[in-house]
């Protein structure tokens, strides 16, 4: 829900009732209106450029190097930076796995320690000394420990070129001479400082600065990179656009933004300060560390090769231009500290990137089943009408949902007494099938003096702060209401004994949680958020960790659901607001959409955004949160929804009810058969999220993370790859039903193709598709084995032991492997061995055999799991006999049939367990 | 997908006549249709739509093998098969196969976990009993229930007969009255007639009368513009006149001269013809502005003092009022047309008398209209198939749902309010019978109720069930303004010893 809804609404149809427009963009800053952004931006490019604008420029800043104060050890390498401002410290830290750290920060005689945002980060970064260190006149080269990566700092102009593996120049840091930090302050009487320096206003409100402004920025250029990704959270395209000269740059400040914009750089609920820059073959990324307000100015350009001197001995090619992509990146506090991955593949960026700041744990089954949630259902009755309808309607589902309005007058952790006299019994009920309950728990607590956490919090000082040492006040849904201090380390105990069953009374370990309006949300605040003076715990400003807030309270929450069953079963938290290391506790979600087409199109670069960026659970709410879905859109989010991560439809209060039987038979079929087309697929998606917390992979992945060589899917964005084996590319577009799809041919140009309901091979690069309502265009790659299970039941638990159908797609060699992993689907056991994998290779070993190897592979789970079924696609002609050995046994046969106009060959019944090691014999 | 070995197979439709022998049972399958699952004598099985046949063995060997799902009736393994329960103690019935063995107890006998690891208990008898005296105990309500429908539908019916049955006097008394009716229409309308012809009459002479005049008043003025006595008005001479200064600028300049004189000069005819009405509006306008003018002025003095003596603000006021109305007030007696004459005044009379006699009768006729019409629109209303409904209409029922009242007003309006206050929120007003086909009169929907804010006008459905009493039992809202109210009513109750108990489908 967004802040508008019941409290900011009145106000704005009051003074236009006749506003289009949605969003309120006079609540929210703009650059101009921002004193550091301002600041930042006017300053110019450090070399003649034809991107000069018209506003007034600052000069370069002019760092420089001071060669004598160069000092390393191990993994440090450090030196004092200069220009007529001011002295800063620049660190240059070798990591593990291919990735540096630059720092800049004050020296150590600054009045005040700038915020490092480190419970963002999985844990300290592991430190590799460096290999070797050459301090020359001009410049220093860095080598790092494994010879994956080389720093070279110029000293005057300062500038740190980064390298990869291949020594090709993949980043620069400064090359723009846009580098600024301003020092924290002491304020002196009589001193003039600049505009906005102590105290900045924006509408009614008045920020003040305690230590001056403390902004810092820096210009980093990604080159020989021409597009890049990243730095959500944004309702706008998939590839980061050129803000220069253009819009207002990418802001990152989490806000609550009622009925957001699309196509816009404007600030969301998350904020991940990261960029991924791709080309064909190569990758690099670079994560800005600092958890204030910042903006990204972007821009792709182009630049003579003269220019980057010899710097550019690896850059191939014979053009005299080298193109370019630059970030400036900048902050209202904190340092200047960015982590290069330097890949070199995109996979390799995501690792490195996973290393750092985590992985989401493996899910529990049920939350990638489908949500059902809507503001609000209503009682118990309600609850359970819901729960049976999707029983008699046939429909898969795993989660029911409650609103605010389950509460006591908005008092998280309580029940409305008369619409939910008996949760537990609820709750109960729900999970008789399976099934979990989900119930909304947000930060604000409602400033009443009968309320128990509010009491408690009041009486160990929990709450965050004003600058005169009073409690923070702010307006959200209860009302007068205060905001928890996750900083605070007794705030953190505190909340997290507050998820306890006998705590949270109507809880059980069927009962997960919402986060939601963690930006914080302050209806009454500056921006809808908190005053950017307030304090936390440790005297820190609110200005200096504000984007992290969602992230520590979601982790606070985690902890809480972790603490309730000992660690032994998996929580599930959903989260609005975001940071880097979210992952790690929370899932996401779009937040406030629109039922709208535009809103479903813009959900696949949104969730990309994310995946890429380190957050893979995400999704937008199938519908749309706003207004009322007709049933053609209603169907085709359903179709799209169920090939994103999070899948869950969710409504406003004041729309209509949509629980999927309210519909026409025709669009309850379409919902029924999206459903089990994502149910089927369940075991495919857990192994993907089970990959994922290996390699920080995220399942639902950009075309170019599958076809790493081809530059023309750079831009790709209705289209997605499910893992490596499913391409998806769901009707986002109203009264369209044909639509076109690329398929990639691949680097050897043989990637082939099958429809994936029918398991007939498609043929052509770009293919127009017919895509009837009924209809979602999704296609198996040629080389992967799809495992999933085809016996849907009511909800994912019941599924979990159920036997596998294979799908085996061929490629053009007639080969195909895929990889399954299982366990109990709830607790943690699986992290002592409790799983199981399994692996599937299917080989055309000459023109008559071909065998398909099925191994356990690893975990000591007793899965019951079973292959039923094998269906292979691409098989050319029907075989003469299929038989299966296990070990040493002899011979069996297997019965098969062939269809010859799919070329879909169908193996009965081979009867193997997962946990067993068995060969499919076929012989042609 | 059809397995080669197989193709060869002959169907099993030649067995012998199901009834003459055993059956063997089959998982899943209820005896009613256990005839379509036994062996053929070559040992198949060929499945229920014919589009394949299979080896007998193949049956429920968890495998779906069939498009239609009907080799696995007693299996999970096809997604599209329902496995039968038979419950001996309760009620038989079909489930999905996807509940067979999912570790979920869904027959009462315990059969559709057969190899899960979950042990189900048989609880038939248990549930039959109570199913049993539940049933028994909803019997009696219907009874109950559908003799009052059948006292109600006597009560329904009665009331449209007695509406029906009064309508045909008032056709009648209505039928009576027409003759006269008209004959006073046409009374009245002559006698308006007359009316209206004197009174042209009159009109006009005075019409001639007043033109005269003006004529006169335009040639006195016209000697007092004339300024050189030219018999001519020239623009110079027009320029003299204050009042034509439109803009106000203190002046009367050429522009302003030529909106009143288009041409060069005018003689008197001209004068007369074209321009005295619009120059007389312009001083009159002119002398109504300056009137307001100096009214503000004291307005805004009085003000300044600080509300000084009134007497002498009066005093001046009614100086000035004096000054400045008396040439118009002179001129407007003139436009007064003189008293009609008495054979005038006597036609008007009669016009009244006709229409005072005409509206007597034409309001005795409308109002027997509305009651035939109220008459039979209760008679084309729809109130059930017995017209039992009817008894109801003008009747209300209400809950109390914390702070609220909810009301019911089965062919009028429903209302939430405050409990205590006075008036309520409309929630909708009877639209239509929204049940399914077959069953009507289960639903009711009422709309076009009060507008919600940011949501829909406020509407209500209503489920009709049978009951012993009129009784609204449950109120919810479902979503924003749009509410779901339960009404219980003998009204819905059929009699339970007419209904046929299905079984098994």
């Amino acid at each position: 829900m967004t802040a508008g809804s019941s409290w900011i609404v009145p106000f704005i149809l009051l003074a236009s009732p006749l506003a289009v427009e949605m969003v309120k963009r006079e609540e929210f800053k703009t650059c101009e209106q921002s004193a550091f952004c301002k600041q930042h931006r006017s300053i110019s490019v450090r070399r003649g450029s034809q991107n000069h604008h018209n506003w007034s420029l600052q000069e370069p800043t002019g760092y420089e190097l001071l060669a004598n104060t160069i000092s390393h050890q191990g993994a440090v390498w450090t030196a004092s930076l200069q220009n007529s401002q001011n002295t800063l410290k620049l660190n240059v830290i070798g990591l593990t796995d291919s990735t540096v750290r630059i720092q800049i920060d004050e020296p150590e005689t600054a009045i005040r320690k700038r915020y490092v945002p480190n419970p963002s980060l999985v844990a300290v970064p592991e430190e590799l000394a460096f290999s070797s260190v050459d301090n020359g006149a001009q410049e220093a080269k860095i080598v790092g420990g494994n010879n994956k990566v080389k720093v070279v700092v110029t000293y005057k102009p300062f500038l740190v070129s980064i390298f990869n593996e291949f020594d090709e120049l993949v980043a620069q840091v400064n090359r723009d001479g846009k580098l600024k930090v301003e020092e924290f302050r002491t304020k002196e009487e009589g001193k003039e400082y600049p505009e906005g320096f102590w105290e900045e206003r924006f509408k009614s409100f008045t920020d003040h600065k305690q230590h001056g402004s403390s902004s810092v920025g820096v210009d980093i250029s990604f080159v020989n990179f021409k597009t890049a990704y990243g730095l959500p959270e944004h309702a706008d395209a998939f590839a980061l656009r050129n803000t220069v000269g253009n819009t207002d740059p990418y802001r990152l400040y989490n806000l609550d933004v009622f009925e957001y914009e699309l196509n816009n750089p404007m600030a969301l609920y998350v904020s991940i300060p990261y960029i991924l820059a791709h080309r064909a073959n190569r990758s690099v990324g670079a994560l800005w560390f600092n958890a204030a307000e910042t903006w990204v100015d972007t821009q792709s350009s182009v630049t003579s090769k003269g220019l980057f001197g010899k710097m550019l001995d690896k850059v191939t090619g014979s053009s005299d231009n080298v193109p370019h992509f630059d970030a400036h990146f900048m902050s209202e506090s904190g340092l200047v500290d960015i982590f290069f991955f330097v890949g070199p593949t995109v996979k390799d960026v995501q690792r490195q990137n996973a290393k750092l700041t985590g992985t989401t744990p493996l899910p529990p089954l049920f939350s990638i089943g489908y949500h059902q949630c809507r503001w609000n259902y209503n009682d118990e009755q309600d609850v359970a009408a819901v729960n049976k309808g999707f029983d008699d309607h046939d429909m898969p589902m795993d989660v029911i949902w409650l609103d605010i309005e389950h509460t006591d007058g908005k008092k998280y952790f309580t029940w409305d007494k008369h619409k939910f006299p008996t949760p537990n019994d609820m709750v109960d009920k729900v999970s008789a099938k399976g099934r979990k309950m989900v119930t909304i728990v947000d930060p604000h607590i409602k400033k009443d003096e009968g309320y128990y956490v509010y009491k408690d919090a009041k009486d160990k000082g929990l709450f965050v702060k004003r600058t005169d040492g009073s409690d923070f006040e702010g307006h959200c849904w209860p009302g007068a209401s205060e905001y928890l201090d996750f900083w605070h380390p007794d705030t953190r105990s505190y909340w997290k004994d507050q998820f306890s069953f006998d705590r949270y009374s109507g809880s059980s370990s069927n009962l997960h949680i919402w986060n939601d309006m963690n930006e914080p949300s302050v209806f009454s605040g500056p921006e809808i958020t908190m005053d950017k003076e307030s304090i936390h715990y440790g005297g820190i400003e609110h200005r200096e960790v504000h984007n992290m807030y969602g992230m520590m309270y979601t982790s606070a929450t985690f902890d809480g659901l972790m603490a309730r069953t000992e660690g032994k079963e998996r929580p599930f938290i959903l989260s609005r607001a975001g940071f880097i290391g979210t992952q790690r506790t929370a899932a996401i979600w779009t937040g406030d959409n629109t039922a709208d087409w535009g809103h479903l199109e813009i959900a696949a670069p949104m969730t990309l955004s994310l995946s890429i960026a380190g957050v893979p659970f995400v999704g937008a709410d199938v519908g749309g949160f706003f207004g009322n879905p007709d049933e053609q859109l209603l169907s085709r989010w359903y179709q799209t929804g169920a090939f994103q991560p999070f899948f869950r439809a969710h409504a406003h209060i004041d729309t209509r009810r949509r629980e999927p039987w309210l519909f026409s038979e025709q669009t309850q079929g379409i919902i029924r058969e999206a459903l089990r087309t994502r149910y089927a697929l369940l075991p495919y998606w857990y192994t993907l999220f089970q990959q994922h917390t290996e390699s920080g992979v995220p399942p639902m992945r950009p075309l170019f993370y599958e076809f790493e060589n081809d530059d023309s899917l750079l831009e790709e964005q209705k289209q997605w790859m499910v893992g490596n084996g499913i391409l998806a590319r769901p009707v986002v577009e109203k009264d369209t039903f044909n639509v076109q799809v690329k398929l990639p041919r691949g680097e050897h140009q043989k990637e082939r193709w099958y429809e994936w309901i029918s398991g007939a091979e498609v043929r052509g690069e770009s293919i127009y598709v017919d895509a009837p309502i009924t209809f979602t265009p999704v296609y198996q790659r040629g080389g992967v084995i799809i495992p999933t299970w085809q016996r849907i039941r009511r909800s994912a638990s019941l599924m979990k032991d159920d036997p596998l159908t294979l799908f085996v797609a061929l490629d053009s060699d007639g080969n195909s492997k895929g990889e399954v992993y299982l366990d109990d689907g709830t607790t943690h056991e699986y992290q002592g061995g409790q799983f199981v994998k399994a692996s599937f290779n299917y080989k055309t070993e000459s023109k008559t055999a071909a065998v398909l190897v099925g191994e356990h592979i690893d975990g000591s789970y007793t899965a019951k799991n079973w292959v039923e079924r094998v269906v292979v696609r691409g098989v050319e002609n029907a075989p003469k006999k299929v038989e299966i050995t296990r070990l040493s046994d002899p011979f069996e046969p297997l019965q098969f049939s062939y269809d010859r106009d799919s070329k879909v060959l169908t193996i009965r019944k081979p009867e193997a367990l997962l946990t067993s090691s068995y060969k499919i014999h076929i012989e042609f | 997908m059809l397995l080669k070995l197989l193709v060869f197979l002959v169907p099993a439709a030649f067995a012998s006549d199901p009834t003459q022998r055993q059956l063997k049972p089959v998982k899943g399958v209820p005896h009613s249709r256990l005839h379509l699952y036994q062996p053929s004598t070559t040992d198949t099985f060929r499945c229920i739509d014919g589009s394949q046949t299979i080896l007998y063995s193949q049956l429920n060997d968890d495998y779906c093998d069939c498009q239609d799902g009907s080799d696995e009736p007693g299996t999970s393994a096809c997604g599209n098969a329902f496995f039968y329960c038979s419950n001996v103690g309760h009620k038989g019935n079909f489930i999905p196969t996807n509940r067979v063995n999912d570790k979920l107890c869904d027959c009462c006998d315990g059969s559709d976990e057969y190899d899960s690891g979950v042990t189900c208990p048989n609880i038939c008898d248990e549930l039959g009993r109570a199913a049993r005296v539940e049933r028994e105990k909803v019997a009696n309500v219907a009874r109950k229930g559908f003799q009052k429908r059948q006292e109600m539908a006597k009560e329904g019916q009665t009331l449209r007969d007695s509406k029906l049955k009064d309508v045909e006097p008032l056709r009648q008394e209505r039928a009576t009255l027409e003759p006269e009716r008209s004959r006073l229409e046409q009374d009245k309308k002559s006698a308006e007639e007359a009316e209206k012809k004197l009174q042209d009459e009159h009109r006009n002479q005075w019409e001639v009368i007043r033109n005269e005049k003006k004529k006169l008043r335009a040639a006195e003025w016209f000697e007092q513009l004339d300024l050189d006595k030219s018999g001519k008005i020239d623009r110079e001479e027009l320029r003299q006149n204050l009042f034509l200064d439109d803009d106000n600028d203190g002046f009367v300049n050429e522009d302003e001269v030529k909106a009143y004189l288009t041409i060069d000069e005018a003689d008197l005819e001209h004068f007369q013809s074209s321009m005295y009405d619009r120059l007389k509006s312009a001083k009159n306008r002119h002398l109504e502005e300056a009137r307001i003018k100096e009214e503000d002025e004291r307005e805004r003095a009085r003000a300044l003092e600080n509300a000084p003596d009134d007497d002498d603000l009066l005093a001046e006021e009614d100086r000035h009022e004096g000054e400045a109305a008396e040439p118009i007030n002179s001129e407007d007696e003139d436009d007064k047309m003189p008293e009609y004459p008495q054979e005038v005044k006597d036609a008007q009379e009669k016009a009244r008398e006709a229409r005072r006699l005409f509206d007597e009768v034409n309001e005795k006729t409308g109002d027997l209209d509305a009651k035939i019409r109220e008459a039979e629109d209760f008679a084309n209303s729809d109130y059930g198939e017995d017209y039992s409904w009817a008894a109801l209409k003008d009747k209300c029922f209400d809950r109390n749902v914390q702070q609220y009242t909810y009301q019911f007003c089965p062919f009028g309006q429903n209302t939430q309010k405050d409990t205590g206050a006075y008036s309520g929120t409309s929630l909708g007003s009877f639209k239509n019978w929204s049940g399914p086909e077959g069953n009507k009169y289960s639903k009711m929907h009422f709309g076009d109720g009060q507008q919600c804010w940011n949501g829909p006008k406020r509407s209500t459905d209503i489920t009709i069930e049978c009951g012993e009493e009129n009784e609204l039992v449950e109120v919810t809202e479902p979503a924003k303004c749009e509410y779901l109210f339960t009404f219980r009513t003998p009204l819905a109750c059929s009699d339970p010893d007419k209904e046929v108990v299905h079984d098994e489908f």
